[in-house]
Parts: C-alpha cells; structure tokens; sequence
C-alpha cells in the first residue's frame, strides 16, 4: 500500500531534518553521526543496535542530547518516549561522549606534547648569557694587561 | 488559533528551554506538516507566488533548525509557537522562491550563426552596457547585423545597445510593445540573449576566427 503523498512529504522532511542536525552537537543526531562514524557503519546498523526501526531512528535523532546532570532521566525520558530500549541507547550515548572525551584530550596531548617539544628544541640562548661570556673575556683579558 | 493551541505550544517552549530531551521532538512532530500547509494556503492567496514543494520542504526545516539553535529567539508573548514557525518558514520559502526564480530567469537560450541553439546562464557580472561600449560603426554592418539575428525586434534592441539607450520604457515604446512590468522583463532578457549570444559569436561575426 502507498503512502498518501502528505505522508510521504512529512516523513522525507523528518529525514532531511534528522541529516539537517547532524550539525548540532546539542543533538542526538549528532551523536548518532558520530557513532556511524566511529563504527563505520549505516543507520540500518545503528537501527539494529538499537532495536528500532529506521524511521524510530530518525525520531530518536530529532531528541536533544541528554543532559550531563540528568543524564539518566533524559536518557529514560527518551527511550519511553519513543519506546525503545534503554540499554542500547545508553551505550551509543556513552560511547559516543567517551570518543568525544578521547579526542578531546588526544587533542589537548597532542597540542601539550608539541608545546613541550618546541621549548626544547627552540628555547634560545639568552642574550644575557652571550653578554656574560663576552663580558668574562673582557674581563680575562683586563686582569691579563694589567698582569703585564 | 484556538488558546489551547497556543498553550500547548507555550509549554513544549518551556519544555525545550530547560532542556528536556524530547521537547523538540514533540515540536517537530506536532507542527512540521501544519507549518507546511501555511506556506501552501499562504502561497495559494499570493498571484504571483506558487508552490514549489521541495523549496517548501526546506523552509519548514530551517526556520525548525533556527529554533532549535537559538530557541531564544521565539517570545512566547508575541505569537503562538507555531504561528512564529509558521511566519519563519514563509519568509524563507519566500527569500528561495525568488532566489531560484531569479536563476532560472537569468538562464537564456543562445542561437550562434549556424543556426545551433544552447542553453546558457547569464551570470551576475556581465551587463549588457558591455556591448554599448563596443565601437558602433565597425559593428553595424548589414552582413554583420545579419549574421547576429534576422528577428526585427532583436535587430532594434541590438541597435537601442549598440547606442547606449537605456531609458527602458523608450526602448519599449519604439520596439511596439505593451507598457507594462511584461515587456520589462522581456527587454531585460533579450538583452541579456543578444549580448551572449554576441559574445558569443564576435570572433566569427568580426571574420577574426579566419585564419
């Protein structure tokens, strides 16, 4: 059986709107991406891990991301609802925020380490120890006129 | 709009405000087809306005996706959510429409002196005050003007460039036609065809394409 054609604008909106907040980290489409892309896979795979179906899915997408100070009621006000489980949901949300704390502090290394390395490898001679040798010899060489 | 309409919207407003994570949800789900049929029934009152679904469909989901980024941006004291949502999707189904209009107004169908017909964009940089600028006399031969086009009125329009008359409604008056915003538009776009069509063909109608 066809979709009335209502129908069928309303749900290629959904999808287009669920791909729309993939930009927005504040979103569970984000997150979503963002498990996709760490796991390499498609939203058939993530529906699967879910146990939704694909459409519950761009529901799911279109949900704000849960909240760090309540993140168990947000993730329990999701999952009933859209009546889908929590378990699963809970781990793609912790998964994806566990890469996110990862990269975030690979970046924060990467960046620390770099720093580190350049004040090694490019901390210059100060022109004050250049002044302070140039000034000893000076001074070596007065004592030595004054010797002869 | 019925008050518990606007109530409902107030409170998934408030809902979306303090966080809660299905609020928007609820608000797309709720509004995004009612906000669709206000750009179809705003359009349908609207003559020189009609609908393109696919701009439609874009409208609808920018003005939910400024919502959702800056949801700020909505007073719950002026309008009803979904009357804001509503207003949102039109002025930019509105700014697209006329974009996408433009564009393909700017699109005109080039004749070169073989007789081949292509079809190509006029881009936003070229004027036709271009082909004003180009020495008249050595343009106006017979044979050349032959060559450009053997349509009376486009041999007046070259001739109105080629002297640099730009006063539209002259223009409009000696080549016969209407008054009116019609023959406007039409002057502006056999402008636009002759003088790329003029480009187009220079080299062979100046004979340089000869070895």
């Amino acid at each position: 059986m066809s979709m009335p054609p209502d129908e069928e604008i309303k749900r290629d909106m959904l999808a287009r709107m669920a791909s729309k907040l993939e930009a927005s980290p504040k979103s569970m489409a984000w997150m979503i991406a963002k498990y996709k892309e760490a796991e390499g896979i498609d939203n058939t795979a993530v529906a699967r891990f879910l146990h939704v179906g694909e459409e519950q899915l761009l529901h799911l997408a279109l949900c704000s991301r849960p909240r760090v100070e309540l993140f168990n009621e947000d993730i329990e006000s999701i999952a009933d609802h859209l009546s889908i489980e929590q378990r699963p949901l809970l781990e793609l949300v912790r998964h994806v925020e566990a890469l996110e704390s990862f990269q975030y502090a690979s970046q924060a290394g990467s960046s620390q380490w770099l720093a580190a390395a350049r004040d090694i490898a490019e901390e210059p001679t100060s022109a004050y120890d250049v002044d302070v040798e140039g000034a000893e010899d000076e001074k070596h060489d007065n004592i030595l006129d004054d010797e002869q | 709009m019925s008050s518990e309409v606007a109530a409902y919207g107030r409170i998934l407003h408030a809902r979306f405000l303090s966080g809660d994570a299905t609020a928007f949800e609820e608000v797309y789900i709720s509004y995004c087809d009612k906000v669709f049929a206000g750009i179809e029934y705003k359009v349908r009152t609207k003559p020189n306005l009609w609908l393109d679904v696919e701009i439609a469909k874009e409208a609808v989901n920018s003005a939910f996706m400024s919502y959702f980024q800056n949801p700020g941006s909505y007073d719950p004291e002026k309008s009803a959510l979904l009357s804001y949502l509503k207003m949102a999707a039109y002025g930019d189904y509105v700014n697209e429409w006329i974009k996408e209009r433009r564009k393909q107004s700017k699109v005109v169908e080039i004749r070169d002196t073989e007789g081949n017909t292509t079809i190509e964009r006029i881009e936003d940089d070229e004027t036709v005050d271009d082909v004003a600028d180009l020495n008249a006399g050595n343009l106006r031969g017979e044979a050349f003007m032959r060559a450009l086009s053997e349509n009376q009125d486009e041999l007046m329009i070259v001739n109105q460039m080629i002297e640099g008359m730009k006063d539209t409604q002259r223009c409009i008056a000696e080549l016969g036609w209407p008054d009116g915003k019609q023959s406007v538009q039409r002057l502006y776009k056999e402008r636009d065809k002759l003088k790329k069509r003029f480009k187009r063909n220079l080299p062979k109608l100046l004979g340089d394409d000869q070895p």
